[in-house]
Formats: structure tokens, C-alpha cells, sequence
């Protein structure tokens, strides 16, 4: 299990709206974590030069791919980077889906910026006690 | 008092009254020269009854040749007056016979004065007494004839065929009536005078002479024949009057007024109904400073327009629709329409018109935008619940980025020393996140606000995003993505942008239910404007649905059509209205391969003729 190199944390930020991704990558900043931001699945999947991110921050309703499907696309690819979904939408049947496929969290984008933060650093850490 | 006396003179006044009459009647009326003529004839035939009087009661053969002499001079005066007459009011007879029966007349009575004693006879020399009446009347006994008695006669002869060919004429024209009583008559009777004159003159007949009598019968059957014209032209007038009022009464009855302007004089008349509308004043004189008084003033530079244009060599019927502003009295809405009269040379000199008030239709029109109106804003209003997750949605994200910023800058002011820079953009993207958000409540007021089309220049591109934009959310929650081709080279069109957006919204929601509905396998809608020349623009939005049964092509545009179990089926009702107020036209296809297509026309923005 490698650390990155400066020690910090970085996440993964898929949303299509440009104002949730800026104000989303300056609260993990806040809270000392790095951040690369994506506008779509597609994009995601075609930046080569990714790092290795200790969180995928995913919204379900995304342009194209949706954040499920490229929640499965991740695993047939054998990438178990922990994804923590945050949507605008409750819907029960999602929801299941998402922790069906092996989500590690599912929030909303009502919820307060600090239970993000709490649910990002839970992941985080339980990653890297997991050998 | 002898009969002879009595009776002639009673003739001789009958005749003077009826021609006094008749000079009278010709006075008031100068270009009625039958009633002067006949006047004349009249007093002839008086004065013919005065000589013939004195003939029968002469006491020698110089007072019955004197009174022969003057005789003469009132058959003159009788038979050229008659001969005028006929030919006027038969209005027939040749002019040539006419004048030469005239001009033998009167040699005869230069004969009369100038070639013997009387134009009958050089010299009479003896008279009988024979009896008459009950008394002694004088004839003629023995005299030398005079040979220019012959003129004389003549011109009676050619009077008479005057007289009948005037009435064949007549006749034949069809005025059957007048040509029998007058020229049957006047030949009656004239047959009868000359007769018994030549009987006496040349057959030594011993008949007292009665010219007169004969010539009086005339003269009633004239008065009769003038007389039942006269009751006829009465007759006439009171059903002329009556046809009018019959006419007043059924336009003031279907609410017409009538009206008529003199050009020439600039001034006009109104019927008592029209005046009513106008609100002019009964006894007002309508010049045409009054009537441009009575035009609601917005509307006075159109009516000028639609007047002067009326006049122009091609146009000959005006019809204007306006509004009337009567004093005192409240605006209402009138339809004006009329004829333009030219005379021989073209020029126009009278107008003729009707004046209909329409303010109730006028009113129902209004009331029928306004209820068009309120279905549009009710049809509105129902898919605003279909549109509450787009804008839930759009809404969400400058709501959702305000509040990671704001708790961002609560962890940032936690840092020693707190990170100023950080602080300030957080502030001035929390200002850009709320304006986005009052946007989207304003989009949203807008189209929930009732708006009559205001059309203006439009780019297509723009609306074709903001429906994107509003449908973003809805469709990648239903999985349906929606491509749209704003198409470049399309030029702008005239339209309301907000009415054009409720179009395409219904629309792409409509194409989501379709697909939603089949559960396709393929899934897609797309949204494309085309043009193709025409002044037209096309624009498409297909879906690959189960496409529409073909009998409901048309149907699915009826109000309350609809397949939706939650469906108000207005639509696409209210959204062809639309289209159709921008002056386009909306319909459906099916596709050749999957699905459907709606696809509407707007008119370019230079074909602004609207």
C-alpha cells in the first residue's frame, strides 16, 4: 500500500457542474486534501496520467456514462479505488444498486460539508489499515 | 238665361279653370311644359266657346263673320298648343310633321286676317236662324268660300296624322294606356269638329256651329289623362316613402346605420340609427371636421388612409374598422363600409356606406384571447409539475456549491493565519452561484407569467439551449440523451422566445414519455433546426419511440387527446396555437425507421409581414 508522496490525501472528483467542482476540490483543500476534478465518467477514464486517488467522489447523474455504470466499469477493470457517491437525488432503488456493487458511501449533496469530510476521512483511513 | 248662353259659358269657365290650374302647376315646376302647353290649350278651347257663343247669337252677317274671324284666332291658339302638347307628353311624333302643321296654322291665320273676312269665307252675305237648344241660333246662310280655307283644312288632316303616329309610338313603346285616351281622343274628337265644320261650309248643312264643344271634349279627357297621372306620381311618391321607411326600420332593426358624403361639398348625412352611433345630435350638420371629431383619435390616421384610398381610380368600395369615441358616451367598435359613385368622366362625387357597430364581436374576440390566453398559462402550469425536477435540478447547483464554499471558508478561517485569498474567491463565487440562482427562478417566473407573443428577432440557437439546459436533468434521469443541432447557417427567425421554449419543452417531454413508455431499446431524442431556404425555418424533434398510430396523426393536435394516464392532453394543442400565431405550422410524422418526429415552421426574421 503506497502513501503519496507529500503524505496528503487525494480524491477524485467526478461532477458535470463546473461551480460544484470548484467549491467541492476548495472544502477538501480546507481540509488539508488534494483533489483532481472531472467533468465526466468519460473524462475520467480517458485521463491516462491519473494518480493513484485514496477516494472517488462520484455523482450519480452524469452526462453520458452515469456514475453507476462507470462504478462497474471500475470493478470488471479490477480498480478498487473506494467510491464514495454524493447526488442531489435519494432514490432507494440507486442507492441499493450502488452498495449491491460495492459503493463505500452514498451521500447527498444536501448533506453538511463536515459529514462529507468525516465519511471521506473514514474511507480513507479504513484503506489504509487494509492491507 | 238661354241653354245655348248657359251652357257654353259653363264649358268655356271649366276650361279656363282647368288651364289656370294647370299654368299654375306649370309655374311651380318650370320644366313641365306639358301642363303649360295643355294651359294654353285650354284657354283656347275658352275662348273658341266665347266665339263660337257669339257666332250663335250674331244678328247679322257682320257679326257672324267677325265672330268666325276670332274664332279662328282661338282654334290657332287651340290646335298649335295641342299639337305641342302631344308631342311633349306623348314624348313622340315627328318633329317635321309637327312644325308643318304648326306653320300651316299660322299662314291660315295670316289668311285669316288678310284675304277677306275670315279664312273659311271671303264674304258672308246671309245667316239662317235655325232652332237649337230651345231657342233661335244663327248658322251660316250664304257666303263666297275662300279658297285658303283649303290650308287651313289641311293642317287639321296632318294634325291628325301627327296625332296618330305619335300614338302608335307611344303604343308600341308600351304605354298602351295614355296612347289610347290621348291620340283616341284628340282624333275623336278633332274628326268630330272638323267634320261638322266642313259639313257646314261645304255640305250647306244647317247645324249650328259647335267647334267648341268638340274641342272640350278634348280638353276633359286631357284634365282626366293629367290628373290620373298626377294621382299616379302620388301613388308613387307615398310607396317611395313607405319603401324607404320600410328600409329604415330594417336597418335600424339589423342595427345598420346608413350613411351618405357628398365629395364635392365635404359634407354628409347620416340615418337617425348611424347618428345614433356616431353620436351626433339629431339636427347636427355633418362636415367632415365633425366626423374626424367622432374617430377615437388613435385610429383618425387609418380612416384618413382607407378614405383617400377609396378614391383612387382602382378602388371603388371602402371598408374600415374602428373605434368611435361619441361625447359623453363610451368607445365602441364600428365597421364602416361603402361604395364610391363616379360620374361620366370618372371623377368621384358620393359616397354610399353602411355603419354596423361590432363592439360585441370586438368584445368576444378580446375575451377569446384572453381565455386562449389562460390556456396557455393553464397548459403552462400543468407541465411545470413535469418540470419539477428540471428545475429542482438547476436550482440544486448553485445552492449545493454555495454551501461547500461556505463550509470551506469556515475550515479556512480555522487556519493560522487565515487564508485571505482563499476567503475572497470563496465570497465572489458565492455572489456568481447566487446570481445563477436567481436566473433560474426568474426563467421559471417568466414562464409561468401569462404573456400575450411578443415577437422580436430571434436567434433559434439560444432557445434550443435553454430547453438543453432545462432538460438536462430529466433526461439523464431517465437515461435518454438529447442531442441538439442548433444548426449553423440558420438564420434568425420572428418569435417569442419564452412561447418557443414552452413549444420544444413539450415537445422533448412528450418524446421522453414515448420512449419511457415502449421501454425501447434505442434511446434518443434529437432536437434539430434546419433551413433549407423559403424564408422558412424547420425544426425537428425526433424520438425513437413507438412512433404515433397513423390514424392520430391528426387527432393528437384536439384538445384533451391524450394517452397519458396523467396527461391533460392540452399540449400540444395550446403549443400548434403557437406556432400558428408566429405563422408556422406544427405537425407529425412518423419516422421511416423508429420512432416519431414533430416538426414544426417559423418565418424568417425579414418575412416580418405580419
Amino acid at each position: 500500500m503506497r502513501i503519496t508522496a507529500s503524505g496528503s490525501v487525494v480524491v477524485a472528483v467526478v461532477d458535470d457542474d463546473e461551480n460544484l467542482r470548484r467549491s467541492f476540490a476548495r472544502l477538501l483543500r480546507a481540509a488539508g486534501m488534494r483533489s483532481v476534478t472531472y467533468a465526466s465518467a468519460e473524462a475520467f477514464l480517458a485521463d491516462a496520467k491519473r494518480p493513484r486517488f485514496d477516494c472517488l467522489v462520484l455523482d450519480v447523474q452524469l452526462p453520458g456514462m452515469s456514475g453507476l455504470d462507470l462504478q462497474e466499469q471500475l470493478s470488471a477493470e479490477g480498480n478498487d479505488t473506494p467510491i464514495l457517491f454524493i447526488t442531489a437525488y435519494d432514490d432507494a432503488s440507486v442507492r441499493e444498486q450502488a452498495y449491491a456493487r460495492g459503493c463505500a458511501g452514498y451521500l447527498r449533496k444536501s448533506d453538511s460539508g463536515h459529514e462529507v469530510l468525516n465519511a471521506i476521512k473514514a474511507i480513507v483511513t479504513r484503506r489504509l489499515r487494509t492491507p | 238665361m238661354s241653354w245655348v248662353t248657359i251652357i257654353f259659358s259653363m264649358m268655356a269657365s271649366a276650361c279656363l279653370m282647368l288651364g289656370l290650374i294647370c299654368a299654375l302647376i306649370w309655374w311651380r315646376q318650370r320644366d313641365a311644359w306639358a301642363y303649360l302647353l295643355f294651359a294654353l290649350a285650354a284657354i283656347g278651347t275658352a275662348a273658341t266657346a266665347f266665339t263660337d257663343l257669339a257666332m250663335l247669337h250674331a244678328e247679322s252677317p257682320v257679326h257672324f263673320s267677325a265672330a268666325v274671324r276670332w274664332s279662328f284666332c282661338a282654334n290657332w291658339l287651340m290646335i298649335v298648343a295641342l299639337a305641342g302638347f302631344v308631342r311633349v307628353y306623348l314624348r313622340a311624333g315627328r318633329t317635321w310633321l309637327l312644325w308643318t302643321v304648326c306653320g300651316l296654322r299660322t299662314v291660315s291665320l295670316f289668311a285669316n286676317f288678310l284675304t277677306g273676312e275670315n279664312v273659311n269665307y271671303r264674304e258672308i252675305t246671309g245667316i239662317n236662324q235655325i232652332p237649337f237648344l230651345g231657342e233661335s241660333v244663327s248658322t251660316i246662310g250664304e257666303g263666297v268660300v275662300n279658297p285658303w280655307m283649303i290650308v287651313a283644312q289641311l293642317s287639321l288632316w296632318l294634325l291628325l296624322i301627327f296625332v296618330v303616329d305619335a300614338s302608335i309610338t307611344a303604343w308600341r313603346r308600351g304605354e298602351r294606356r295614355m296612347a289610347m285616351l290621348v291620340g283616341g281622343s284628340i282624333v275623336f274628337f278633332l274628326l268630330g269638329a272638323t267634320g261638322q265644320a266642313a259639313l257646314i261650309v261645304w255640305g250647306h248643312f244647317q247645324w249650328p256651329p259647335t267647334t267648341s264643344l268638340f274641342y272640350a271634349g278634348i280638353i276633359f279627357v286631357m284634365a282626366y289623362e293629367i290628373a290620373s297621372e298626377t294621382l299616379r306620381a302620388t301613388q308613387l311618391a307615398r310607396e317611395l316613402h313607405t319603401s324607404e321607411q320600410k328600409v329604415e326600420l330594417a336597418s335600424a332593426a339589423a342595427g345598420v346605420g346608413m350613411w351618405t358624403w357628398d365629395i364635392g361639398n365635404r359634407e354628409g348625412w347620416a340615418s337617425a340609427k348611424a347618428q345614433g352611433l356616431l353620436g351626433l345630435r339629431n339636427s347636427e350638420h355633418l362636415t367632415e371636421a365633425r366626423f374626424m371629431d367622432t374617430v377615437h383619435p388613435d385610429d383618425r390616421d387609418a380612416v384618413k388612409l382607407v378614405i383617400e384610398r377609396s378614391m383612387t381610380t382602382d378602388h371603388n368600395e371602402l371598408e374600415v374598422e374602428y373605434r368611435v369615441q361619441p361625447r359623453g358616451a363610451e368607445t365602441r367598435w364600428v365597421s364602416a363600409r361603402g361604395r364610391v359613385e363616379r360620374n361620366a368622366a370618372g371623377t368621384p362625387i358620393l359616397m354610399r356606406g353602411v355603419l354596423l357597430d361590432i363592439s360585441a364581436r370586438r368584445r368576444s374576440e378580446i375575451e377569446l384571447q384572453r381565455l386562449q390566453g389562460q390556456l396557455a398559462h393553464t397548459s403552462r402550469v400543468s407541465m411545470m409539475g413535469e418540470l419539477a425536477t428540471a428545475i429542482a435540478h438547476e436550482l440544486h447547483q448553485p445552492l449545493g456549491a454555495i454551501l461547500r464554499n461556505a463550509e470551506a471558508a469556515e475550515l479556512f478561517l480555522e487556519h493560522e493565519p487565515p487564508n485571505l485569498d482563499e476567503l475572497r474567491a470563496i465570497l465572489a463565487d458565492i455572489r456568481a452561484d447566487d446570481q445563477r440562482a436567481r436566473e433560474v427562478i426568474e426563467r421559471l417566473r417568466a414562464l409561468l407569467k401569462r404573456r400575450s407573443i411578443e415577437p422580436h428577432a430571434l436567434p433559434l440557437g439560444e432557445v434550443l439551449m435553454n430547453v438543453a439546459a432545462l432538460t438536462r436533468a430529466d433526461a439523464a434521469a431517465r437515461c435518454i440523451p438529447v442531442e441538439i443541432d442548433s444548426g449553423l447557417g440558420v438564420p434568425q427567425i420572428m418569435g417569442d422566445g419564452v412561447h418557443l421554449q414552452q413549444v420544444l419543452l413539450n415537445l422533448v417531454l412528450n418524446a421522453m414519455d414515448a420512449i419511457d413508455g415502449a421501454k425501447s431499446r434505442q434511446r434518443l431524442i434529437t432536437v434539430r433546426a434546419e433551413y433549407r431556404g423559403g424564408r422558412q425555418v424547420d425544426v425537428m424533434v425526433s424520438d425513437t419511440g413507438p412512433g404515433i398510430p397513423p390514424g392520430d396523426l391528426g387527432l393528437i393536435f384536439e384538445p384533451f387527446f391524450t394517452t397519458k394516464a396523467s396527461g391533460m392532453g392540452i399540449g400540444l394543442s395550446v403549443s400548434r396555437t403557437i406556432i400558428e400565431a408566429h405563422g408556422g405550422r406544427l405537425w407529425a410524422q412518423n419516422n421511416a425507421t423508429v420512432g416519431a418526429t414533430f416538426r414544426f415552421t417559423l418565418p424568417t426574421e425579414d418575412k416580418a409581414a405580419l
